[in-house]
């Protein structure tokens, strides 16, 4: 067990470097030219920190959100191994980070994107953070409703078409009905178009850096170093 | 076939899940937390992980 939460943590610092490399490749830019824009319009405020610093502190935010989120992805798979798809647990680890790509953020992403600085309005922020907290929630326990309700179809002797067919069906219908009910983000989005289309673009890019990396990673560290001799009948080590 | 067989069932200890909390938790404090977790900090952490914030999609300011 313990090697499943080491493994995960270090993937998930692995991930966490992927995502602020990003940021810094991909993302610093609409994120300066939105800080720009919220300066000439007199709401940026007092700094508190000048552009470096908060650059090199959105890398160690990356860093530890990356380790944290690794951690409860080392768990999950230890507990889930046994029914994710795949042969090999490389193949387990990429299933169950794109799992999580779409569960906690490609979903919750499409109700309320997310906004580069000078959009939103701070009297706000409390709803909108509720709101976004209450989606990923729901969202994960869609998921976990959904793998319940496909291992109840297997115990019943149910073809695999079968399964796919109902459990997509069900997850579609949870997912479409949420995001009707939920209600939409509050706040107008006044900054040009192009610029929060850029930054909205290179978030999801920087997400999906992160859970491919962390996929990969736990994959490798999980996997034999050496490929196992072909007489080796067993299937994976626990 | 290899892959149907029925693989053994992980032991997954309470202490695990308790860690996985206070994993959701940090994660909360660094990339969405504006003063119910934070209280006062929680101006000068939304500073300094900014970037990393509006990054990953957590709603600021």
């Amino acid at each position: 067990m313990t090697r499943y939460l080491r493994n995960g943590a270090i993937a998930g610092i692995g991930g966490g470097a992927a995502l602020a490399l990003f940021l810094v490749l991909v993302g610093e830019s609409s994120i300066s030219d939105a800080i720009a824009i919220e300066e000439a319009g007199g709401h940026g405020g007092d700094a508190m920190f000048s552009r470096t610093v908060q650059l090199v502190g959105g890398g160690i935010g990356s860093l530890l959100i990356g380790a944290a989120l690794g951690a409860i992805f080392g768990t999950v798979f230890a507990a889930t191994r046994h029914r994710l798809p795949g042969g090999e647990d490389w193949q387990r680890s990429l299933w169950l980070a794109a799992a999580a790509f779409v569960t906690i953020q490609l979903v919750p992403a499409i109700k309320y994107p997310s906004n580069p600085p000078a959009v939103g309005d701070p009297d706000t922020v409390g709803q909108r953070t509720g709101l976004y907290v209450l989606l990923v929630a729901f969202m994960v326990i869609t998921g976990l409703a959904t793998a319940r309700f496909a291992g109840w179809l297997a115990r019943r002797d149910t073809t695999s078409q079968t399964r796919l067919m109902l459990s997509a069906g069900m997850w579609l219908a949870l997912v479409t009905a949420a995001l009707i009910v939920f209600p939409p983000a509050p706040d107008p989005v006044n900054a040009p178009a192009t610029l929060v289309w850029h930054f909205r673009m290179a978030s999801l890019g920087g997400v999906l850096a992160f859970w491919t990396a962390t996929g990969c990673a736990f994959g490798v560290l999980l996997s034999p170093r050496v490929a196992r001799e072909p007489s080796a009948k067993v299937a994976g080590e626990a | 076939m290899e892959h149907t067989e029925q693989l053994e069932r992980i032991k997954v200890p309470a202490l695990a899940w308790i860690l996985v909390a206070i994993a959701a938790i940090g994660v909360y404090a660094v990339s969405m937390d504006n003063g119910a977790l934070l209280g006062n900090m929680a101006g000068t952490a939304h500073e300094l992980f900014h970037d990393a914030r509006h990054f990953v999609g957590a709603p600021c300011h």
